[in-house]
């Protein structure tokens, strides 16, 4: 049950960075609060007086004025920027501001729970309730955040020092969100897809208000659209996660594949290849059906270059699933040292599918008891609890 | 609990009234509008039981015919009132929705209210 607001989500994250720009990143609450209140006046008042000339600058007018009053019965004294009641887009690059509100939020100052909830908010333009249904959490938690995270921002944030030494946070920040979406690490769904579809949307939006061909910017477009593509092919009727090699091909979804190569050319400008770049590599050649041996490959790229507990896990099941379940498990073998990786259910559940392969019973259901104990989305574990009473059952 | 849409007439008079407001008298006019309608939807969301509402533009056209269908300009053409706009909501049951209903500033502004009950199915 999502709450909807009116529909001028596209307008938000331009009104707002107007606003934060005339009166300082210190009240995002009330300019929040504010902008969602112009909608609101829209929404009803439009079809008395007919829609305005110039909705766009209607509203960001209005919820100014309401900003005004907000801030005139909080704090008496304050001062106000010099009233400017005139068309707001004639005079000002709205580009401009929004842009250093992307770079206001994505400051490393902010934790990045802190980020993910003003991201949406704010650019998303999603309400508190939205972010938190999509997030699994409450709707006080998400506020709370929101606040916490504007009383570290000052005016002075937002004065853009570098813009190419701040464009790779905010890169990742988006990557993050998507990856989040993309498989959920908690909750009720084993996929989020409106939220990776969400860090899709505010990539895109990014990406047009640089109005730059930064390749690496190309290259996470490209990485986004080739996953989100298999997503209809991802989980099975009940939102069970379906396994790569059981999935659909036929379901994968063509335009964004198609949008993924489109993207994908035009990130080879690039100098120096990204983890975007081997990340959007491996997601085309999954996408285009690639082989066991081309993901091993990709994999391989990845886990040298960029290494983490992520990619050397990833690895490690990309070894077994190539060269057979005996060398799959020796590669996990050589990481499970590593308390990063070891703790993850992903982690556990490869060794009880490997040892499943080579008909071990005993210890792929020892391995998938050790997963199923573990922090996880629910449709992850009754996947995997289900493995293991498959194998309970045959084991008798 | 069901849900409820409550739909908002507008009398056609009056909308024509209000859009030939000098602008003066009109930004005042809409200020009003706006104060209580944000009341009215911050009530609704505060008692956890907005779902939705939007507003509905003058644009439209009429489809009627069941042989040959005859498209037209404008529902305002045949109608005296005009569907401005609708809120979707929870309510206990029919009283209490009316009763929500009741304090609706579509009413102050003169329009006529609807409340209907969704299907339980």
């Amino acid at each position: 049950m999502n709450p909807n607001l009116p529909n001028f989500r596209d307008e938000h994250a331009r009104i707002t960075a107007t606003l934060v720009r005339k009166f300082g990143p210190q009240h995002l609450e009330s300019i929040l609060d504010a902008t969602q209140e112009a909608f609101i006046a829209a929404l009803h008042s439009w079809p008395l007086q007919g829609e305005p000339n110039n909705p766009s600058a209607w509203l960001t007018t209005a919820a100014e004025r309401r900003l005004i009053d907000h801030l005139r019965k909080t704090r008496r004294e304050t001062q106000f920027p010099e009233q400017d009641f005139a068309d707001h887009s004639l005079n000002q690059k709205p580009e401009e501001d929004e842009l250093k509100l992307y770079f206001l939020i994505c400051s490393p100052k902010l934790k990045f729970s802190e980020q993910v909830c003003l991201m949406l908010r704010t650019l998303g333009g999603l309400t508190s309730l939205e972010i938190a249904h999509l997030l699994h959490e409450s709707e006080e938690a998400v506020q709370r955040r929101i606040s916490r995270a504007k009383n570290k921002l000052n005016p002075d944030d937002l004065e853009l020092h570098d813009r190419n030494a701040s464009l790779p946070p905010i890169l990742l920040s988006l990557y993050l969100l998507f990856t989040e979406g993309y498989e959920a690490f908690r909750g009720d769904e084993y996929l989020r897809a409106d939220l990776a579809v969400e860090a899709l949307r505010l990539t895109q939006q990014l990406a047009s208000l640089t109005g730059q061909d930064d390749p690496n910017f190309h290259a996470l477009l490209a990485l986004m659209h080739f996953n989100i593509s298999r997503l209809p092919a991802r989980t099975n009727q009940d939102g069970l996660p379906i396994l790569l090699k059981d999935q659909d091909k036929s379901l994968y979804d063509r335009s964004h594949i198609a949008a993924g190569f489109y993207h994908l050319e035009k990130a080879q400008s690039a100098t120096q290849l990204s983890r975007y770049h081997l990340e959007a590599g491996l997601a085309a050649n999954i996408a285009s059906g690639g082989t066991s041996k081309d993901l091993l490959y990709w994999h391989e790229l990845i886990a040298e270059r960029f290494p983490s507990p992520f990619a050397q896990l990833s690895l490690a099941i990309a070894i077994g699933t190539h060269l057979g379940p005996q060398k799959g498990l020796d590669a996990l073998n050589e990481i499970k040292s590593n308390p990063h990786i070891a703790k993850t259910p992903h982690f556990q559940s490869a060794i009880g599918h490997f040892y499943t392969e080579l008909n071990n019973r005993k210890a792929a259901a020892d391995a998938y008891k050790k997963a199923i104990g573990l922090t996880m989305s629910s449709p992850i574990k009754r996947s995997l609890e289900q493995r293991f009473a498959e194998l309970s059952e045959s084991a008798q | 609990m069901s849900k409820y849409l409550l739909m908002i007439y507008n009398d056609i008079d009056e909308i024509q009234r209000w859009m030939a407001m000098p602008p003066e008298e009109q930004a005042e006019a809409m200020k009003d509008v706006a104060e209580k309608y944000i009341a009215y939807t911050k009530r609704l969301m505060d008692e956890g039981r907005y779902l939705a509402s939007e507003g509905l533009g003058n644009k439209g056209k009429v489809l009627l015919g069941k042989d040959q269908i005859e498209i037209t300009d404008g529902p305002y053409i045949f109608a005296k009132e005009l569907v401005g706009g609708f809120f979707y909501f929870t309510a206990e049951n029919l009283e209490e929705a009316t009763a929500i209903a009741q304090d609706c500033p579509a009413l102050y502004f003169g329009a006529r209210v609807e409340i209907r009950e969704q299907m339980q199915y």
